[in-house]
Parts: C-alpha cells; structure tokens; sequence
C-alpha cells in the first residue's frame, strides 16, 4: 500500500510533469465545434415596422386635440432629384427651408448630393468592390430637417413615405432610417423621431 | 561527440494537446458568441442583398416573402418571375400580383383556421419582405398591395444590421 501512494511514486520519478487528463474535454470540443459553426451568425438582421394605411380619410387626425397645433402629417416623397418634404400646413420649399416658400416648380426640398465619399459610405458601406452612384440621395440633409421639424412637434410620431415608381428599394429603408431615430452629438443613446411608418402608394 | 541519451524504458506515446485546448477553448467561447437561434431565414445571393439599415428591432416569425432579382419567393416556394424589376404583364391583375395574391390568401386562410382552434395564436397578418435592395418601389409597391388584398397588412422589411 504504501509503495503505490502518490508521495512515494512522485519520489520515485521526479521528472514526470503532472497530466491533467485533457481527452475528454477535446472530445466534448469536437463536437461543440462543428455544431456551433453550423448555427455561427456572421450578419444579424432586423426588421422594421410598417403598415398598410387604412383606406379613407386619414386617422392621425383623430388623436390629441387639446394642443392648438393640427396634425402634422409629415410626408416625405422622394423623386429621382430628391426629397420633397411636407407637413399638413405646407410643402417646405427648395433651398430656404421655410414653410412659406410653397411652390411645387421649386423642387425638391433637398437635393441630390454630389459627395462621392458620402455616396459610396452609404451605398457600400466597408463592401469592397461594390458599385456606387454619384450623385446620391442626402438622407444626411434630410435627418437634420426632420430632427428640427421634430422639435416642433414633439408629440408626432406618424410619417409618410411617398417614393417615385423607380426609386430603388434600398433608398426607401435609408428614408426609413433617417426618419426612424438619429444619435445626438456627443450622446450614445438614439433618440426617436418618427418610427411609424406608412408607405404611401407613391406619385405616378 | 555527443554521449548517446541514456536508454529509457519504452513509455507510452503522448500528445501534447494543450496549446490545441487552448485553440479550442477560444474558438468555443468565439461561436458561442456568435451563436444564433433566429428564426428568420435568409439566402444571400446575387439575387437578394438585403438593405443595410440602423434599425434594430429584432425579427418574429411570421409568412415570409421574398423578393429578388429573379422571382418572388414565399416561405420556400418560387410564386413568380421577376425580370428586370417587374413581373410579367401576364400575372397581373392591375396592380395585384395574381399567383402572389392566392398563395398568400392561402396562408392567412390556414393562420385563420390555426387561430380558430387555438385563441392565443391570432392571426396579425404579419409578412415579413425581404427585398433585394435594387428593387424598384413600383414592385414594392404591387407587393405590398398584393399582401393588403390578401389580408397581410403589417410589413417587417427585412434589413441587414448595420451597427
């Protein structure tokens, strides 16, 4: 018995390194792996909410009627020049931003930008050798618009998106996300601007 | 010259596995990470490259329908064509896509009779879009007509996470 004791048999050969007894564990490894890398994620997803507007006369005006102000309906339709941006009371002109330059000949409300880099950072993102159209939609320009509508109305949280029969799908989500939520300067925290949406069925 | 190495009794063979474990253990604790139980699934193609888009609600099971390049999609079965952004004069009724119209009014009618039979399942007429980014909005658009026809009123536009 006391030959066989753990003491004695260390004195016996003090070279030996003690061996933890690894094999089970790599077994239990190489079947987590193979499983594990079958179900990997490498892009995540999301989605974002929209709904069918209801047939009929409009229903946002039917909610909060102690304030003066009358519902907003803000309306965003994009064309193939620009966004044409738009509220109950008035269609914001092109260039000056002031509500009272109401005129359909001015144009968009904001242009198309020619900024190649801007374009190409939002078209392709980090994506090598994707292909890229310049000038682009500015949905830069338009957050900054909707972030300074939004402080008039805070209470708002209903927009429409009116796009063309040709505008490209992707344009609609960045019109979608410019008009969703945006981060303040300095702030971690996204702040909610519009996140209703309804499609609207769009200027022929 | 070297003295030769004293001989040594025969020993059994071992591996020195522990710079492997320590591979494994960081690969383990990586997929780990990464691992995912969506029930959403997507296909990427040259067909269908979703959006990228900052938004960051999580997706729900629900009816999916997918729009590509080269054909309309749902849950796993080709409806229809798709060439050139939009579907062939053939199948429309006006605006209503009329193969995309039966199929889905096919499966509110089945999440119907499911509802009927057990109540904490109601039908919400969700459809998840997923839609190559360089679709037309005029495609979009039939789609999403199409979908109100048949009863699916609430959209989840599929985007790719982007932050």
């Amino acid at each position: 018995m006391g030959a066989s004791s753990p003491s004695s048999r260390r004195r016996a050969n003090k070279l030996e390194d003690p061996e933890l007894t690894l094999l089970p564990f790599m077994n239990l490894m190489t079947l987590l792996i193979p499983f594990l890398l079958v179900s990997v994620q490498f892009v995540t997803l999301a989605v974002i909410d929209s709904s069918l507007p209801a047939i009929g006369a409009p229903q946002t005006t039917t909610e909060k009627k102690e304030d003066d102000k009358p519902p907003l309906n803000l309306t965003v339709g994009i064309t193939g020049e620009g966004f044409t941006v738009a509220g109950s009371a008035a269609v914001l002109g092109g260039g000056t931003g002031g509500p009272n330059s109401v005129s359909e000949e001015s144009g968009p409300t904001i242009g198309l930008t020619s900024d190649d880099t801007y374009c190409r950072k939002v078209q392709c993102g980090e994506e090598p050798g994707c292909r890229h159209e310049t000038p682009c939609h500015d949905y830069k320009a338009l957050q900054e618009l909707v972030v300074r509508v939004k402080e008039d109305y805070p209470e708002e949280e209903n927009v429409i998106i009116a796009p063309n029969a040709e505008i490209p799908y992707h344009v609609l989500v960045g019109v979608m996300d410019s008009t969703r939520d945006h981060k303040p300067e300095g702030s971690e925290e996204r702040k909610t601007l519009f996140p209703y949406v309804v499609v609207a069925g769009g200027a022929k | 010259m070297a003295k030769p190495m004293p001989h040594r009794k025969p020993e059994e063979a071992k591996l020195n596995i522990t710079s492997l474990m320590d591979i494994m253990t960081i690969i383990l604790v990586f997929l780990l990470k990464s691992y995912s139980t969506e029930d959403i699934q997507v296909a990427p193609s040259d067909d269908l490259r979703l959006p990228n888009s900052s938004a960051q609600k999580a997706p729900e099971l629900a009816v999916n329908a997918v729009v590509s390049q080269t054909g309309i999609i749902v849950d796993g079965v080709k409806v229809v064509d798709v060439a050139g952004g939009s579907v062939g004069d053939e199948f429309k009724r006006g605006t209503l896509i009329a193969p995309l119209f039966d199929i889905l009014k096919e499966k509110a009618d089945e999440a119907k009779a499911l509802a009927e039979r057990n109540p904490a399942n109601k039908f919400q007429g969700r459809l998840l879009l997923q839609c190559d980014r360089e679709i037309p909005f005029s495609l979009v658009r039939e789609v999403m007509y199409t979908a109100g026809q048949s009863q699916f009123a609430e959209f989840k536009f599929v985007v790719y996470k982007s932050e």
